[in-house]
């Protein structure tokens, strides 16, 4: 496994920031992946399994900090490190009770970026501690700041329990992947033929007189299925309510991991 | 450009031996099946050598099944569980196949280690992976010995169905293979998918951004 791809994720606006992280890492071997806000971010961690984020600290919308926290709740397991120009201890205390591995002061180096993804990936409490205590370990030029972890629970064991989820998961995608593939293989046809007079239409459909027959028949259709729509949800309700329930009663049994404490 | 290693050696080594294998067993299978029609080799070894490219070739199927089971690259193969997306990613690659590709349009899909195939591929991979391989293997098998799995190609609807399945499959796979070398030679230049088929490493556009 250890032979295998690390994927970062790099969250940053600035395109040139996120070109650099991409050329210093995937020259080392990392997959780099880029998001250029929180909300992209997210919707990637969402679909994808990262092994490290980093995350701008100042970004139009979500700042890195507010990722963090996102990261942290979805996916306590994945290191997170915050690239910052201008530390602030309100920021790092807000950081620290969040429990990202570490901060990145810009300007960035080569260095600065290999070492500090190196250093998160090590990632146990062993790596945190060396890295607190023994800085000569880590390049001169790589001014990363290790945060003090506010528990001395070692990420290790974070991930621990979630990599046989994980593995499940993965292999129950892989075993549905043919079903899926053939439905949509056989509902392409119909799919890409809707959607190639959906685009041909597209013009026509804007015309007055089409939007308005357009919206009374979408009315009509709403009314029709309301009952039914209605007749569904009264009947999902118990089932869909119960597992919520379930699903809820495991989140409060978890350790505490994602409640960042 | 930058590199991006997508192809481990286990997933090299099955897919070449796969692809040697392929071939033989189209030229035998098509000895075997319009004797009379070509006359490559006797029909007596073109049996022999279909029954014995096919084990190795069930053997390969297991490196590759191995594989993706026992490493993280299993996401490789994972569905795009919105069909939206799906659907909406399929469009765009199959518009960027037959009409944007002439005009020198970018490729819409940027590959990364963990997705490397775009939605069409995607789709394509895991039906002929993980549902048409292993039918036509099935199928070889019991017509490998229709004395021993008489019950089996019984249950199934007789020699003839069993057959056809095998026959129609065999014709899948003819065109698959002239299709899939064809897109094989899609890259930024027409050898790049070929080599990166051999050295494990995929040359990308360097946009910023890995998009799956």
């Amino acid at each position: 496994m250890a032979a295998l791809l690390k994927k970062v994720l790099v969250v940053d606006d600035d395109p040139v920031v996120a070109k650099s992280f991409g050329r210093v890492l995937a020259a080392k071997g990392y997959a780099v992946v880029t998001a250029e806000n929180g909300e992209q971010a997210l919707a990637k961690l969402m679909r994808e399994d990262y092994d490290l984020v980093y995350a701008d600290i100042r970004m139009p919308g979500m700042d890195g900090i507010e990722v963090a926290e996102k990261v942290k709740a979805w996916r306590p397991w994945i290191p997170v490190v915050i690239v910052t120009g201008y530390g602030t201890s309100e920021n790092e205390a807000r950081a620290r009770n969040i429990g990202v591995s570490g901060f990145l002061n810009k300007p960035l180096s080569p260095a600065m970026i290999e070492a500090s993804a190196r250093q998160a990936l090590a990632g146990t409490a062993a790596g945190i501690a060396a890295a607190i205590g023994a800085p000569a370990a880590i390049p001169a030029a790589a001014r990363v700041e290790a945060v003090p972890v506010v528990e001395a629970r070692p990420q290790e064991a974070a991930t621990a329990p979630a990599a046989p989820v994980s593995a499940l998961r993965n292999l129950a995608l892989f075993l549905a992947a043919p079903f899926i593939g053939l439905a949509y293989m056989l509902a392409f046809p119909v799919v890409g033929m809707g959607m190639l007079v959906w685009t041909a239409t597209g013009n026509w459909r804007k015309k007055a007189s089409v939007r308005r027959v357009g919206a009374v028949l979408r009315h009509a259709g709403v009314l029709v299925a309301a009952p039914f729509i209605a007749l569904a949800c009264v009947i999902a309700f118990p089932f869909v309510g119960l597992g919520m329930l379930i699903y809820v009663g495991l989140q409060a049994l978890r350790p505490g991991e994602n409640r960042g404490e | 450009m930058k590199k991006i290693y997508v192809h481990p050696l286990p997933v090299r080594v099955w897919h070449w031996v796969n692809a040697a294998g392929f071939v033989a067993l189209i030229v035998t299978g098509l000895q075997i099946r319009y004797v009379g029609v070509f006359d490559f080799m006797p029909f007596r070894a073109a049996v022999q050598w279909h029954n014995w490219i096919g084990f190795v070739l069930i053997a390969n199927f297991f490196v590759w099944l191995g594989f993706y089971l026992f490493t993280d690259k299993i996401r490789v193969y994972h569905p795009e569980l919105n069909p939206m997306e799906h659907f909406r990613g399929s469009m765009r690659q199959l518009q960027y196949y037959g009409y944007g590709l002439f005009k020198g349009d970018p490729n819409p899909f940027h590959i990364s280690a963990y997705r490397k195939f775009n939605p069409v591929q995607s789709m394509t991979y895991q039906v002929v992976m993980m549902i048409l391989v292993p039918v036509q293997f099935f199928t070889g098998v019991v017509l490998w010995d229709t004395r021993m799995f008489s019950g089996v190609i019984e249950f199934f609807g007789g020699i003839r169905v069993v057959d056809t399945i095998h026959v129609l499959i065999f014709i899948f796979f003819v065109s698959y293979i002239i299709i899939h070398a064809y897109m094989g030679a899609l890259g930024h230049t027409p050898s790049a998918h070929y080599k990166a088929m051999f050295t494990g490493w995929e040359e990308a556009e360097e946009t910023g951004e890995a998009r799956h």
